[in-house]
This record gives structure tokens, C-alpha cells and sequence, in this order.
């Protein structure tokens, strides 16, 4: 019997083009010739996919999985390049009726940030700032903070308070930023000042994205959109091939690279390995989050 | 690959959506910030010896006037000076001594604006118009400069750099008070938009007179820096500021008759400045710069006064101006390598009736061009060299060049050699000096003249050759570094005045000195919330200066004296948990005698201890503080007359 795979994407080009494109090559290379990898076509009534509970939407992106989360409440959903609050919030505002639902997260778990700055910053205290909005992962870091025995400076700014007094606060208090996409504090937006700041203090800032390293971070764990791809693939793989009804757990990014700025680490006299040798030491470390 | 993707529509999910974060923030592109441009050199690479004063030094120090900051730099003294009849009184700061009143062998910037006076030498601390509150911090580089810092930078440079206008947001009122006489409120605002940062501050400010002296100060202040961000990481860098007050001057109460008095009387001082700089950043790998700036300062001082019992009267009155226009050019064709270079032209100029005999400018033109290459050999040497060549209209054509070798042993250790040479020019007195009195031209005028400072114009630079070996420990986890150095220094051309035929102040280049020795300076961070940090310098002096070149063969001096061999300074931070802080100083400087100096045979000592805390007025911070300084008791750092007290010194900072 056929079965649809749909792959549905917020985005026309850049990485979700890419995930959308390595995934279709690797699905057709990996699973059964009765599976149909369908992409929908541009338009409004495509949204009302006529998927099943034997069929398979994978969207790739926050606005995809929200476009068919609410139109579609009985197929088998993957949801890949979605923050983990995100996904939680459209699936509590959308129950499913029937079919597995899964995602794979954007954003690299806690645990693996802290452990980076451990392997390769050791002795560095690390300092965080957050925004009024991530009770979570101040939750998270706490208790990763006593799991690692790693001691950290986090402060969440209140609802009026000033990111500028605020950064300064932290960057006084620590030996090195840690910085999370966090809408109010860290996004490309801030990044400027937060790079300039952090510098002029002499504090290195370990960040979330390759852009980010190349702006002036000192390093960043992030997945690539080819690294997205493997995993989510394997996890679809995974579902289809359950005959059972196992729902498969969430899951953090498995696959991760990191990269370095090495002109900001001379500059503040700082000495790392290479990339490549920090990235196998992150790996020996464990497993891939938790949930 | 067949149809095309399903591309959601933009139309919203529900609500949720908005609220919530998405994946965009992890691919979004960001312009590079910190580009190699940008970076400074790291500590290991640098060629010479630095020492940067932070804000948490300053405010731990206890220290509240600018100039006494440089106390915190190893082999760095400052003394406290009575106003004469050439100048308001001064606050002189020099590094292994040798100086008089006017300091001018140290280069001073305020970001990157020389403010080194034109006319004597020296800096003008209290007519900067900068407040304490506005520095960042204090780069110093000890030891000649002027392959990168122009002539000038002689016995070394220091660059006071303020705080950035994006680097706060507010208002904020302050008030100090001390026990000796100091009355300070200011008022300070950051602002502005995303591209477009402000940060203005004014004050006001009534100091002294130091105990048994006539030598208040009034004073007023503005300044204005804004940071103007073009795109591409271009940017506009404008300053602007005034400063003006009253000067109390004289030694001696006018009812006092002697045969040479300097009676009280008031002066006045008014300056001001401008500066833009913009800056052009075309690629992660080169950076230009366009600078000009203009310091206009003037002192009024007209009085009456008894010059070998005769009542003379004098206008002492002067005004300077610099102008200075830069153009530089930063690049790092590969990673090993990154070049600077750069042209300027500057003016300095002043006037001044009784002390040119001129109602004209005394001018000086001085053209540069200079040049730095930085080259880093594999993993363990980076080498430096580079030359500033400088045309001067007064003193002819110099070139000094600097080379530096820094081996990095291990990732904690570097071990550095340097050789430079350094030139100062005549400051434009120093060339044009022809000061004449007229005597008795109260009662019959026009009088006697009698001409006291001369210069025939024939001055020449004076010169340093430089060497040096330093060693630098910095731990891998930051916690501890050492900096050490040892040095030599060949000063050849001294400038100075002696008695001659023509006046008994008459310039010429009439003495020599070696100064060698070793300094060291370390920081040690406990924890994150205690740090201690010491200098200390042991410097020997051997050198002579001509004192009358009347007598054959000349008379001269020895000015071993100058140097003490010993400079000593201890801070103490802690922060407690509850946005308390205190702060302990000590410094010490082994007996020495400034030129014109009382000998300070057995030194002196300086303890302060502060106490602060931090609060906030609804959401924003305040603080206050309390201070003890001097505690160690009455001390004198320079001249007899002036003898600095035990002080209390309270501070509050609110936000409005």
C-alpha cells in the first residue's frame, strides 16, 4: 500500500531548503518503493494535505508545523528546525486526534554548552543572561549547573530592566558568556553589543550559531542543516519501521559541529585546540540530551 | 527533483505563534563585529610594556583625581605643584622621575586626542574637562613610544579612554565632598538611538586651597561624545567639550613686602575642544581612519608684583591651539601579518605678549608619517617593527624607529626584547621663549626691561635610545598575572634652561642621564570577588645637567636626584555579597627631588581604604561611597609648600 510522505517547509531557500533536499535524498535511498516522498504544491488549499494516519508530514520549521498542526490532527507528524517550546506550545493548542507525532530540536541541549566551555575553557566560570520570558532554562541551567558541578553566574532580567546594565552585571561576574538564542537578550540583534561589550571586558562568548562565531564569538556548538537532515531522517526511518504504536521520544540535536574564532582567541590569549579536536572530546561526553 | 516545496503562507497560526520563538534566530546572518581590525594585539604579541588601569581599580584605589591615578602604574610618580607666574598651578606625572613641574616627556591622549600642552609641556589635568566617572580605562605604555605615538611619547604614553556612549543608558547626578575643601556635583546622560549614541556630562566643581596656600580652583565643565554608526561597521566618532573657571594664584599676601613677591590674585582659565574621527571598516581585514581635532586653551593672568623691589606690572596672559589632522590605515593581508600606517600634520601654536615679546603666534608645523608591521613566525615568535619619521618647522627631521622580538615559550609564558629611539621636540617656549619684564613700569613707566627665559631658536630635539627585556606570566585560567621588565634608557639632549649671557632662564639642550633598572607588576584573582594587584619599580639614575653656561667650563648638576629608586603601590579589592565593596591603597616612592623641587629625603607613603555600596532607586543603580585617603597622615609629593592632607572623601551617585 502507498504511503505519502509529505515534506513541507517554511522556507524556499537557505537551510530549510537544504534539510528539505538531503532528506528526500536520503528517504528515497533508504526506504521502500511503496513510500511516495510528495512535496505539496504552492498554495493555500495544499495545506489541507489529504495525509492519513498511514501517511507522513514532516515539516521543516516553526511556521510549517504551526501551518499543519492546526489543519491536520490524523497523520503521522515529524517536526524538525522548531524550538522545543515552540513545538510543545502548537501541539498542546492543537491535540492530535490519532497518528505519532515527534520532533527533532533546533537548539543544542544545555548540557552540551556547559560541557564545551568545561572541555575547553576549564577554570572559566560561566555567566548567562536571560530574558523575562525563559523561565525554562533558567530551570535547566540550575540543575545542570549542580548535575556538572559547575558553577555558573545567571541572571534573568526582569520585565523593565536594562539589558545593557544587565550584561554588565553578568560580564563583571564571570569569565565567560554563555549566550542562548533568547529572543530579548541574544539574538543577531543584540549581538553587536553584546560582542563589543564581552570584548572590551576581556570575556570570551561562547554562542549558538557559525554566524555568530564568525561576527566575534569565541566558539559555538551548533547542527549543520545536512547534520538536521541525517537525524531526522533516521528518526522518520525509526517511526516507519515500528509496526507498533511507540510514540518515538522528542529528541535534541544528535549530530553537532564546532567551530572557533581563532583571531578573537589570540586576541584575548586564549588557547584552544583545534575545532576538530574539542568536537570528538564533546562527543565522548555522552549521549545527546535528555527529555 | 519534481514539484516544489509547499511553502506555508505567511498567514498567522492562531496567535501563538507570534509569542513564541522560532528557528530563524539560528541561521539569521550577523555582520562581523570583532574583525581582525578590530582585535588588539594580545598581551603575548605586544612589544612593549603596558599597563591598563580598569574602572574596578579606579574605584577600588580611592583615588578621585585623575592625575593621582597613574600612582597604580609601576615606576610612575605624581606631584603636586603651586602655580607660578608661568602657570596655574600643575599637577605633574612622570615615570622614573626626572621632571619639573611641566612633565614633558610623557605623551598623554584622551581617546586618541594628544592633550599634552603645546606651550610648556605637560597636561593641564584640571582644565581637560574630563570627569573620572567617564573613563573607561587607562592604557599607559612605559617607556619610549614613538615609533607609533610621535614625539612626545618620550618616556612613555598614556591613553585615557572613556566610556563608550553604548555603553549605558540614563541620567545620573553625582556629589563628592571632601575635608579638604573639594565641592564637585555632576551630571551625566547616555542616550540616544540604535545608531546614534550619546553621552553628555557637566559639572562644577570648587577645590582647595591646599593648607596655608592661595590656590583655589572654580571650575565648569560640558562634553559631549557621540558614536555615529554608519553601515558596514563604519562610524562617526565626534567629541566635543569646555572648560573654564577661576584660578586662585600667588605665593604671598599682597600686604607682604619683599624684594621678589608674587602676590595673591585670580586668574582664569578657559579651554575647550573638538574632535572627529571616522572611520571606515570596507572588510574583515582592513580598517581606515580619518581624524582631526583642535585644543584651544587660554590662561588670563595679569598682576602686579615686586621683582628686585621694584612693583612691576605683567600681562602673563596665554593661549595655545593645536590642530591635528590623521589619516590611518590598518591591514592584515594573511593571518601572520598585519600592517598600520598613517600620515598627519599637526599646528601648534601660542601666544602670549610678556612671554614672546610679541603680539604674534609662535608657530610650530610638524608633518609625520609612520609605519608598524606586526609578523607572527609560526606558533612561538611574533616580531614588530616600525619607525614614525617627523618634520618639525623648529627642530628639523627626525625618525624613530623601534624593533621587537616576543618569543612565546608556552602558552602562559612570553619573553620579549625591544630597542627604540625616541625624539621630543622643543615645545613651541622652548623654541620661541623671550620673556621680558618691565621693571619698576608701575611708578615710571615704561621701565626696565629685563628678559629672564630666552631661547635662540636653535634648540634641538632631545633623544632616548631604549632597551629592553621583559618577561610576561599570564595563568591559563586567568587568575594570575606577572609582567616584568628590565631597562635601559640613554636620554642625550636634554632640553633644559640655564644661566646664560643672554637671560638667566635660557634654553639649550644641556644635560644627559641613564636611568636603568627593573619593574614588575602582578594581579592575582583569588576568587571572583578578591583581587590583589602590586607594582613596584627599582630604578637607578645616573645623569648631569647644565646649571650655568657662563662659567668655563659650564657648571653642571647631577640629576640622580630626579629618579627615586624605589616606587611602590598595593590595591586591595573586595566585593562583598551584599553590593558592598572595599578597597585598600597603599603606594610609596623612596626619597627623590623633582627639578625646582623640595628633597623629599625620606619619600613618602599614601594609604587610602574606601568603603561602597550599591543600591538601586526603583530599577536603576545607585551607589554611594566613603573614602579615607591619606590615612597614613600629612605627606609631601613634590614641594614643601604643598602638603597634602589626611582627607575624607564622600561620593553619592543617583539616577534620575
Amino acid at each position: 500500500m502507498a504511503e505519502d510522505i509529505y515534506i513541507v517547509s517554511s522556507k524556499l531557500k537557505g537551510p530549510h531548503y537544504v534539510v528539505a533536499r538531503e532528506m528526500e535524498s536520503r528517504l528515497k535511498s533508504v526506504l521502500p518503493s511503496n513510500f511516495k516522498i510528495r512535496f505539496a504544491s504552492v498554495s493555500d488549499e495544499a495545506l489541507r494535505i489529504n495525509a492519513g494516519p498511514k501517511d507522513y508530514i514532516l515539516t521543516i520549521g516553526s511556521q510549517a508545523f504551526a501551518d499543519v498542526v492546526e489543519n491536520n490532527s490524523t497523520t503521522n507528524l515529524i517536526a524538525t528546525l522548531i524550538p522545543r517550546v515552540t513545538y510543545q506550545s502548537l501541539l498542546q493548542a492543537n491535540p492530535r486526534k490519532a497518528g505519532r507525532t515527534s520532533a527533532v530540536y533546533i537548539e543544542q541541549p544545555v548540557q552540551r554548552n556547559l560541557e564545551l566551555v568545561r572541555i575547553a575553557l576549564p577554570g572559566r566560570k560561566p555567566g548567562i543572561l536571560l530574558g523575562p520570558q525563559s523561565g525554562a532554562l533558567e530551570k535547566q541551567l540550575h540543575r545542570i549547573s549542580k548535575e556538572l558541578n559547575l558553577p555558573l553566574y545567571l541572571k534573568t532580567l526582569k520585565p523593565n530592566e536594562n539589558l545593557v546594565a544587565g550584561l554588565d552585571q553578568v560580564l563583571k561576574n564571570c569569565d565567560v558568556l554563555v549566550a542562548f538564542a533568547d529572543h530579548e537578550v541574544s539574538n543577531p540583534g543584540t549581538a553587536r553589543h553584546l560582542l563589543l561589550t564581552s570584548y572590551r571586558y576581556g570575556i570570551p562568548v561562547v554562542a549558538y550559531s557559525r554566524a555568530y562565531v564568525r561576527a566575534g564569538a569565541l566558539m559555538a556548538v551548533y547542527s549543520t542543516p545536512e547534520q538536521f537532515a541525517r537525524q531526522t531522517t533516521e528518526l522518520l526511518v525509526r517511526t516507519v519501521q515500528d509496526k507498533g504504536d511507540n510514540v518515538p521520544v522528542p529528541e535534541y540535536p544528535i549530530y553537532f559541529s564546532v567551530d572557533i574564532n581563532q583571531n578573537v582567541a589570540r586576541s584575548l590569549g586564549i588557547d584552544l585546540e583545534s575545532a576538530l579536536e574539542i568536537e570528538s572530546r564533546l562527543r565522548s561526553m555522552g549521549r545527546a540530551g535528555d527529555e | 527533483m519534481g514539484g516544489a516545496f509547499l511553502h506555508s503562507p505567511t498567514v498567522r497560526a492562531g496567535k501563538t505563534l507570534d509569542e513564541l520563538p522560532t528557528e530563524d534566530v539560528y541561521f539569521s546572518d550577523i555582520p562581523v563585529v570583532l574583525s581582525v581590525t578590530r582585535l588588539a594585539q594580545p598581551k603575548s604579541d605586544v612589544p612593549a610594556a603596558i599597563t591598563v588601569i580598569d574602572r574596578s581599580m579606579i574605584e577600588a584605589s580611592g583615588i578621585r583625581e585623575i592625575p593621582e591615578l597613574m600612582r597604580l602604574v609601576p615606576g610612575f610618580q605624581v606631584g603636586h605643584d603651586y602655580g607660578d607666574l608661568l602657570a596655574p598651578q600643575q599637577t605633574p606625572v612622570t615615570y622614573l622621575g626626572y621632571s619639573d613641574q611641566f612633565s614633558r616627556k610623557m605623551q598623554v591622549l584622551v581617546d586618541g586626542r594628544s592633550v599634552y600642552d603645546p606651550m610648556y609641556g605637560g597636561v593641564r589635568w584640571s582644565e581637560l574637562g574630563l570627569l573620572l566617572d567617564d573613563i573607561d580605562r587607562i592604557e599607559v605604555i612605559r617607556g619610549p613610544n614613538a615609533a607609533s605615538y610621535g614625539s612626545n611619547a618620550f618616556l612613555g604614553v598614556i591613553n585615557i579612554i572613556t566610556r563608550d556612549p553604548a555603553s549605558a543608558t540614563g541620567t545620573t547626578a553625582g556629589v563628592d565632598l571632601s575635608t579638604v575643601g573639594k565641592r564637585l556635583a555632576t551630571l551625566r546622560q547616555f542616550g540616544g538611538s540604535e545608531n546614534n549614541r550619546y553621552r553628555i556630562s557637566a559639572s562644577y566643581l570648587e577645590d582647595g586651597p591646599h593648607v596655608g596656600r592661595h590656590d583655589a580652583i572654580q571650575s565648569q565643565t560640558f562634553a559631549y561624545r557621540g558614536v555615529i554608526k554608519l553601515k558596514n561597521e563604519d562610524s562617526i566618532d565626534l567629541h566635543l567639550g569646555l572648560s573654564q573657571g577661576l584660578r586662585q594664584l600667588g605665593n604671598d599676601d599682597p600686604s607682604v613686602v619683599a624684594a621678589d613677591t608674587y602676590p595673591w590674585h585670580d586668574g582664569y582659565v578657559n579651554n575647550n575642544y573638538q574632535q572627529i574621527k571616522w572611520t571606515r571598516r570596507p572588510s574583515r581585514n582592513s580598517e581606515y581612519s580619518l581624524q582631526l581635532y583642535h585644543n584651544y586653551g587660554q590662561f588670563d593672568n595679569t598682576y602686579q608684583a615686586y621683582f628686585s623691589g621694584l612693583l612691576s606690572a605683567s600681562n602673563a596672559s596665554t593661549k595655545t591651539n593645536r590642530w591635528d589632522l590623521e589619516f590611518q590605515h590598518t591591514i592584515n593581508p594573511k593571518t601572520e601579518w598585519r600592517w598600520v600606517w598613517g600620515l598627519g600634520a599637526r599646528l601648534d601654536e601660542a601666544w602670549g605678549v610678556d612671554w614672546y615679546t610679541s603680539n604674534d603666534w609662535q608657530q610650530n608645523y610638524l608633518y609625520r608619517l609612520f609605519g608598524n608591521g606586526e609578523w607572527r613566525r609560526g606558533e612561538k615568535w611574533t616580531f614588530n617593527f616600525g619607525a614614525m619619521a617627523e618634520h618639525s618647522t623648529v627642530a628639523g627631521t627626525t625618525l624613530s624607529p623601534r624593533v621587537a622580538a616576543n618569543y612565546h615559550v608556552n602558552d602562559s609564558d612570553t619573553i620579549r626584547a625591544a630597542v627604540s629611539r625616541g625624539y621630543r621636540n622643543p615645545s613651541v617656549f622652548e623654541n620661541f621663549a623671550n620673556t621680558t619684564v618691565y621693571l619698576d613700569n608701575v611708578n615710571n613707566p615704561p621701565g626696565i626691561p629685563f628678559t629672564y627665559f630666552y631661547s635662540d631658536g636653535t634648540v634641538n630635539a632631545a633623544k632616548v635610545n631604549n632597551y629592553e627585556v621583559g618577561y610576561l606570566h599570564q595563568a591559563r585560567n586567568n587568575r594570575f598575572t606577572l609582567d616584568s621588565r628590565l631597562f635601559l634608557m640613554q636620554f642625550r639632549d636634554t632640553i633644559a634652561y640655564y644661566n646664560d649671557v643672554t637671560a638667566p632662564y635660557t634654553y639649550g639642550n644641556g644635560g644627559e642621564a641613564d636611568i636603568y633598572g627593573t619593574e614588575v607588576q602582578g594581579k592575582y584573582r583569588f576568587n571572583s570577588r578578591t583581587s590583589v594587584t602590586t607594582s613596584y619599580a627599582y630604578a637607578r639614575h645616573q645623569g648631569w645637567y647644565v646649571s650655568d653656561a657662563t662659567t668655563a667650563p659650564a657648571t653642571t648638576g647631577s640629576s640622580d636626584q630626579t629618579t627615586p629608586t624605589h616606587t611602590f603601590s598595593l590595591l586591595l579589592d573586595h566585593r562583598f555579597k551584599n553590593q558592598w565593596s572595599a578597597g585598600v591603597f597603599y603606594h610609596y616612592v623612596s626619597n627623590m627631588q623633582w627639578f625646582n623641587g623640595t628633597p623629599l629625603n625620606n619619600g613618602y607613603n599614601i594609604v587610602n581604604v574606601r568603603l561602597g555600596k550599591q543600591f538601586k532607586m526603583g530599577s536603576k543603580p545607585a551607589s554611594f561611597e566613603i573614602i579615607g585617603q591619606n590615612l597614613s597622615g600629612e605627606y609631601i609629593d613634590m614641594l614643601n609648600e604643598i602638603r597634602l592632607q589626611r582627607t575624607l572623601y564622600v561620593g553619592v551617585r543617583i539616577p534620575l
